[in-house]
């Protein structure tokens, strides 16, 4: 297409469709309690080493040491319930939305953060599913475009049935662009 | 053109160069042993003709074994080349998926009239292609054959195809004297250095020597016992001073290494940039690859009126080569303003980059940046007054006023304005830098807001390009809403292609 045939396009801003106006999709709740759930177990599983450090008997540990494990316990105990916290509510701010020609992804607690994704913009598709979520039911969706890698679009907290049947229409829908 | 064959014998040399640039860079290393080892070496001459004689032997043989194990073949619409002595190498390049089309010329090629041409893809930056010393006319004649291949989705407008029979134009040639001003203004020392490399320690000592021998002996000179300081000071002065001349020097001798002889012409939607001293490059970007168009000013530019235009394509393979960037990318160095205006025109004619009226950001910028420093500003001077250190609590003084001036100076320069094809974004600081791109190539948008940014009603919006991300900040809520919606609206609706 020449360039000529783009004159005089006059766009009226109240017409055009608003991203911020579709109604958002919250992720499945099951994400949030699985995520809440490997924080708990991993700030757990710190704590119960450095309580068997503590109270282990096998070998003697320096005062110093020891002292240090006082601290490092109430740090492990303050970073964890912080990252409980605010994971949780970082998760709760996770919403998408899909429109017919893009993707729309929600984010961020005290930062928000709204990154759309046009269909017609994606070079591939990716479903991601790590063991934890494969055990839970749950995939990531990662739609790669011509932007770069730090620019890859990846939602989480699906199940795989909405992952793939997105997949899906993405694909459907992305090769709808004519090229010049 | 259909079987298997070798380059031109010549290529023997770029093997050859080749190796010793690796040798070189490897060799670094062994400078000590072998000045340690350098009264040895003379005590034994014989040894060392024969160590010579075996090591120039041994990479003209390499270079052959290089040579003759690197094979091409040309199909109608593929190349494929096999290469490499122990580890085998078949790359299969179908024309349509080559991004970019390099002729090089090193300086033992040109008197025979030999070129080396390189092909990028759009692909990981693995995927180069090149082909070490073709015949010109051969180089030429595959160019406009790679050029002027289209792929199947775009063969519905036969148009856009570059026949090889259409003229080339000449849209602008740079002169020494615009050369020069370029070395002055932009730092283009390292492409002396990279020549240089190799003789680099060398050189240092021999000056060094040098000046030992005029009797200037640097610890002596610095010693502040035998000085007073303000002759010290006087004396750095005139230091940084010569040191900066010759800095200068070496950058204008870079830039012109590197843009001796430049031209930009375009032929039908291709545009053409060839320049080189030493080693010749020629670069051709098609017209609908270009993402990006910057004007770029350092504060020298601004003063003598000179613009660095720079067509920005996919970043997709940036190398940290040094030099990498300036030699393979086009860009016009050190236009007028004039000029500037006429090439931007050309490529995408419908821009109003000149005409625009730019928009300012929100002053919160300045308080919330200025925010950020307070409480590291305050801890300082309390610190320092805490401890009586008036001279030091001055310091910090001045210098958080000093960064405060230049965030204020950051948010004056900082303006974006859009129309209904193209975005404009104006930043910089000392110097002012112009970002000019179709709406329709972008690829997401992303659109960023603090709760105390929600507060005041702002936003900042980030657009994603193939060759990069223009973030805008702090401009109304209601703008940037309207820029993302407006950006989708016409990247969606008007399905066009972003290359």
């Amino acid at each position: 297409m020449p360039d000529s045939a783009f004159d005089n396009n006059v766009i009226n801003l109240d017409e055009i469709p608003r991203v911020q106006q579709v109604p958002k999709k919250d992720l499945m709740p099951l994400y949030y309690q699985v995520n809440l759930a490997i924080r708990a177990s991993l700030t757990f599983l710190l704590f119960i080493v450095l309580l068997v450090l503590k109270y282990e008997v096998f070998f003697v540990l320096k005062p110093n040491y020891h002292n240090a494990i006082h601290w490092a316990i109430v740090v492990v105990a303050a970073f964890g319930t912080f990252s409980m916290l605010y994971g949780y509510l970082y998760d709760r701010a996770i919403a998408y939305q899909v429109r017919e020609l893009d993707i729309t992804m929600y984010s961020g607690v005290f930062f928000k953060k709204v990154v759309t994704q046009p269909f017609l913009r994606l070079q591939h598709i990716e479903l991601k599913r790590g063991p934890i979520e494969r055990k839970f039911g749950l995939a990531t969706i990662q739609v790669f475009s011509a932007g770069g890698s730090q620019h890859t679009f990846s939602l989480p907290g699906l199940t795989l049935k909405q992952a793939t049947s997105l997949r899906q229409y993405i694909l459907e829908h992305k090769d709808v662009a004519y090229h010049e | 053109m259909n079987n298997w064959q070798r380059v031109s014998p010549i290529a023997l040399f770029y093997f050859v160069a080749n190796d010793i640039s690796v040798l070189v860079n490897n060799l670094i290393y062994t400078i000590p042993l072998v000045i340690t080892s350098y009264n040895v070496v003379l005590d034994n001459p014989v040894w060392l003709i024969l160590c010579i004689g075996g090591f120039i032997g041994l990479l003209g043989f390499s270079a052959f074994l290089q040579y003759y194990f690197f094979k091409f073949r040309l199909t109608e619409h593929t190349i494929e080349i096999k290469s490499g002595v122990f580890k085998k190498l078949h790359l299969n390049l179908p024309f349509t998926r080559i991004q970019n089309v390099k002729l090089i010329a090193p300086f033992y090629f040109r008197p025979f009239r030999y070129t080396t041409v390189e092909l990028d893809t759009a692909g990981s930056a693995k995927s180069e292609a090149k082909i070490v010393a073709l015949n010109d006319m051969l180089a030429q004649k595959l160019k406009s054959k790679i050029l002027s291949q289209v792929s199947p989705r775009q063969r519905a407008t036969p148009n856009d195809a570059a026949p090889s029979n259409i003229d080339e134009i000449v849209l602008n040639q740079r002169s020494l004297k615009d050369l020069i001003i370029h070395g002055i203004t932009n730092n283009r020392i390292w492409i002396f250095f990279a020549l240089l490399a190799p003789f680099m320690d060398a050189a240092a000592k021999k000056t060094n020597e040098l000046l030992t021998s005029f009797g200037f002996n640097f610890s002596e000179v610095f010693s502040p016992a035998t000085h007073a300081w303000w002759q010290l000071g006087l004396y750095a002065l005139g230091v940084l001073m010569v040191s900066y001349l010759i800095v200068v020097l070496f950058s204008v001798f870079g830039s012109i290494i590197a843009f001796y002889g430049y031209t930009l012409s375009k032929q039908g939607k291709n545009y053409i940039r060839r320049s080189g001293l030493f080693t010749h490059h020629e670069v051709v970007m098609k017209l609908p690859r270009l993402q990006l168009v910057i004007s770029q000013q350092d504060w020298l530019d601004i003063l003598v009126k000179r613009i660095n235009l720079r067509f920005e394509q996919t970043k997709s393979q940036q190398r940290s080569k040094p030099g990498h960037e300036v030699r393979n990318k086009i860009m016009v160095p050190s236009v007028t303003q004039q000029q500037f205006n006429s090439l931007i025109l050309d490529v995408w004619p419908k821009n109003a980059l000149a005409t625009i009226e730019f928009l300012p950001i929100s002053k919160r910028f300045i308080l919330r940046h200025i925010l950020l420093l307070t409480p590291i500003a305050t801890a300082l001077i309390g610190a320092s007054l805490y401890h009586q250190q008036w001279q030091l609590a001055l310091i910090v003084v001045v210098s958080m006023t000093l960064l405060s001036l230049l965030i204020v100076i950051r948010w004056y320069r900082w303006g974006y304005a859009i129309d209904n094809n193209f975005m404009y974004v104006r930043k910089g600081l000392f110097g002012v830098n112009y970002y000019v791109f179709p709406i329709h190539k972008v690829q997401q948008t992303k659109y960023h807001q603090s709760l105390l940014m929600a507060h005041r009603k702002l936003a900042s919006i980030s657009l994603v390009l193939a060759s990069g991300v223009q973030k805008v900040p702090f401009m109304p809520q209601q703008t940037a809403q309207q820029i993302i919606d407006k950006t989708l609206f016409i990247v969606e609706s008007t399905k066009r292609s972003w290359m």
